[in-house]
């Protein structure tokens, strides 16, 4: 047990590195000096008090997204569609918050929860698609990720745009529906409270409800689950309805707790960084945490390095890609390990 | 090449040909890999990857053949790492593809930006040539990769089917430890086949810089790669279904720019571009029960 965690935690490191190495090689190639590039990715990740608040704030949705990648990847369903259920639950919380009339506090939380019910309501077609018929749910969910976006930016450019706005963005919510920050001195959305304890009840339920179980031996082999007399389907429905709430929620902090409107294609990838933070973090909830401060990092500093550097902030997409690519080769470092012990 | 003289029928199936092709051509590629049992989801970003290198190597060249040949090169590259590592180094392909995904929108973006200094889009190079064909009045350019593309999957069906190249792919993709025992190199056997696949999804790419564009724009694949993936599927892993599916697919494609030309003053140009999704999703999901994929499909094979 304790093995496996330090095997599967030394992939993950060793991915991480390779990323870094690779993306090192090509900054070089490029004409670039990696050291100085990976310095800013740093400095404005961590630099000063405001741009860690920026950190914070990135990693915020992500552990949204990281748990409910998590809970699909764990029952082997490979839906990658939170981008899309981050987007939607941004409109549903926008709606709740703008066109709603609530005393403050209760307008915040029915606001959050309408969110994640908007995440929950667009995983309902490739969740019943893929339980009942067998649909594959990478492909649907691809479909609804971009029909999410084109939704959105109709919603941010034309049904709700506020034409007084110097960027693109729909209008405010009432003040009634934001969510307050944690204190002045600490300018950062109790969203983020929130999400961290989203992140450690996915973990509960995973490891000890009974739900969770059943999602687990889903994953691991569904002819057990069969054996053992566990719907597959309902289990199927169950993680497609708590991830995609999950994912919602996303969305919701962000138009509740930081912008208090939709922006423009304000998601940067949150949904993305979700999926690479589960697989680094190996499935392991209680790992989110770690691994949505790690893609945080990455977010938050390739803004610093595309202002103060140069480099387009895509570049960080470069490195996500190469660690995911190195995550998914395990054996391959044992048998490496295992080539160096013989050579000896 | 002029389109004004074209009803607006002519136009719309034109134009189906001309965004159908990029499709078939992916589709058909996986369609190879996934019969010997890999899957690719990584031909979303060989497809960005191949529009970025045909472009970088027209812009450079000024000859749009060497643009498609580079294409195709790369994606044969990006292919063979994705084969290795899913045969020999026993990867999960799917985490292996996501990864694809992320370096092929990551480094098409950045290297646009380094070459061109700009984000978002190259400057325009030159295209490949068309075969124009007169239809009534008006005349229709037709893009040779468009033929291409149809012999192509012409001869996959007949391959798979009818030759013992086919019969040794499909064996490897239902029962690889049968075929092992019968002599069959399965691990180099599903290299070749997704070598073949990134090759063709390389070509797909190209065609979406060099011939249809003219011009590099980042994720300018924009999930093509699994409307191919949504293709193959609804195709039941048959090359000429799956032909038909993906220009079914770029039929719904064009619907959206014509219905966007004809109405998008009145109506917001977002509510069109969700057009080909939503046909996909409904199309895939009405279509899909008839399917069954290969038996060991995804599954690394590994001998005892």
């Amino acid at each position: 047990m304790i093995r496996e965690y330090l095997r599967d935690a030394a992939t993950s490191l060793i991915a991480i590195l390779i990323g870094f190495l690779v993306g090192a090689i090509i900054l070089q190639v490029a004409g670039y000096d990696p050291l100085y590039i990976y310095g800013s990715l740093i400095n404005s990740a961590f630099g000063n008090y405001y741009v860690t608040l920026n950190t914070l704030t990135a990693m915020m949705p992500i552990m949204f997204t990281g748990a409910a990648a998590t809970l699909m990847f764990k029952s082997a369903l490979f839906f990658i569609g939170m981008e899309g259920q981050l987007y939607i639950g941004s409109i549903t919380a926008f709606l709740v918050g703008h066109l709603l009339q609530l005393p403050a506090g209760l307008h915040a939380i029915i606001a959050f929860l309408a969110g994640g019910l908007g995440g929950l309501l667009w995983g309902l077609v490739p969740g019943y698609l893929r339980a009942r018929f067998g649909v594959n749910e990478t492909v649907t969910a691809i479909m609804l990720n971009w029909i999410a976006i084109h939704f959105t930016d109709y919603i941010t450019q034309y049904a709700f745009a506020d034409p007084k706005a110097t960027i693109a963005r729909t209008y405010k919510i009432l003040p009634t529906a934001v969510i307050p920050k944690i204190s002045p001195e600490v300018p950062l959305s109790w969203g983020f409270v929130v999400a961290v304890i989203a992140t450690i009840l996915t973990g509960y339920l995973l490891y000890n409800t009974v739900i969770g179980y059943e999602i687990r031996v889903v994953g691991l082999n569904p002819h057990v689950a069969r054996v053992a007399k566990i719907s597959i389907e309902s289990t199927y429905l169950r993680v497609f309805l708590i991830s995609g709430f999950l994912a919602g929620l996303a969305g919701a902090t962000m138009v509740l707790g930081v912008f208090n409107s939709i922006v423009y294609r304000f998601s940067p990838g949150y949904g993305w960084d979700g999926i690479t933070a589960a697989l680094i973090a190996r499935n392991n909830p209680y790992m989110i945490i770690p691994a949505s401060l790690f893609l945080a990092v990455l977010r938050s500093g390739s803004i610093g390095m595309m202002v103060g550097a140069g480099v387009s902030n895509e570049m960080i997409l470069v490195i996500q890609g190469v660690i995911l690519i190195s995550a998914a080769v395990p054996e391959a470092y044992i048998l490496l390990a295992r080539y160096v012990k013989a050579r000896r | 090449m002029n389109k004004m003289n074209l009803s607006p029928v002519i136009a719309l199936l034109d134009s189906a040909l001309r965004l159908g092709t990029p499709i078939a051509l992916t589709a058909i590629g996986e369609l190879i890999a996934e019969k010997s049992g890999v899957v690719n989801i990584g031909i979303e970003g060989i497809m960005v990857i191949g529009a970025f290198a045909s472009v970088v190597a027209t812009y450079a060249t000024g000859d749009p053949i060497i643009g498609v040949l580079v294409g195709v090169a790369i994606g044969a590259l990006l292919g063979f790492l994705h084969g290795t590592l899913s045969t020999y180094l026993y990867a999960d392909q799917i985490i292996v593809g996501m990864g694809i995904i992320f370096f092929g929108y990551g480094i098409t973006a950045v290297g646009n930006a380094i070459i061109w200094g700009q984000p978002g889009f190259s400057v325009g190079v030159s295209t490949i040539s068309h075969l124009v064909v007169r239809v009534g009045e008006a005349s229709v350019s037709i893009s040779p990769i468009f033929f291409l593309t149809i012999v192509l999957a012409i001869l996959t069906y007949f391959v798979l089917k009818y030759t013992w190249v086919g019969l040794r792919l499909r064996s490897v993709g239902e029962d690889p430890e049968v075929a092992d025992v019968l002599g069959i190199n399965v691990f180099r056997l599903r290299l070749y086949a997704t070598v073949v696949g990134g090759a063709l999804t390389g070509l797909a790419g190209a065609y979406l810089g060099v011939d249809w564009g003219g011009r590099f724009v980042s994720y300018m694949s924009a999930g093509r790669g699994f409307i191919a993936l949504a293709a193959i599927i609804v195709g039941g892993w048959e090359p000429l279904i799956t032909l038909l599916a993906s220009y079914l697919f770029g039929f719904f494609d064009a619907l959206q720019l014509t219905l966007a030309q004809l109405y998008g003053k009145q109506v917001p140009p977002q509510l069109f571009q969700m057009i080909p999704y939503i046909a996909t999703v409904v199309v895939f999901a009405l279509f899909f029960r008839k399917a069954r994929p290969p038996a060991a499909i995804a599954r690394p094979y590994r001998r005892e």
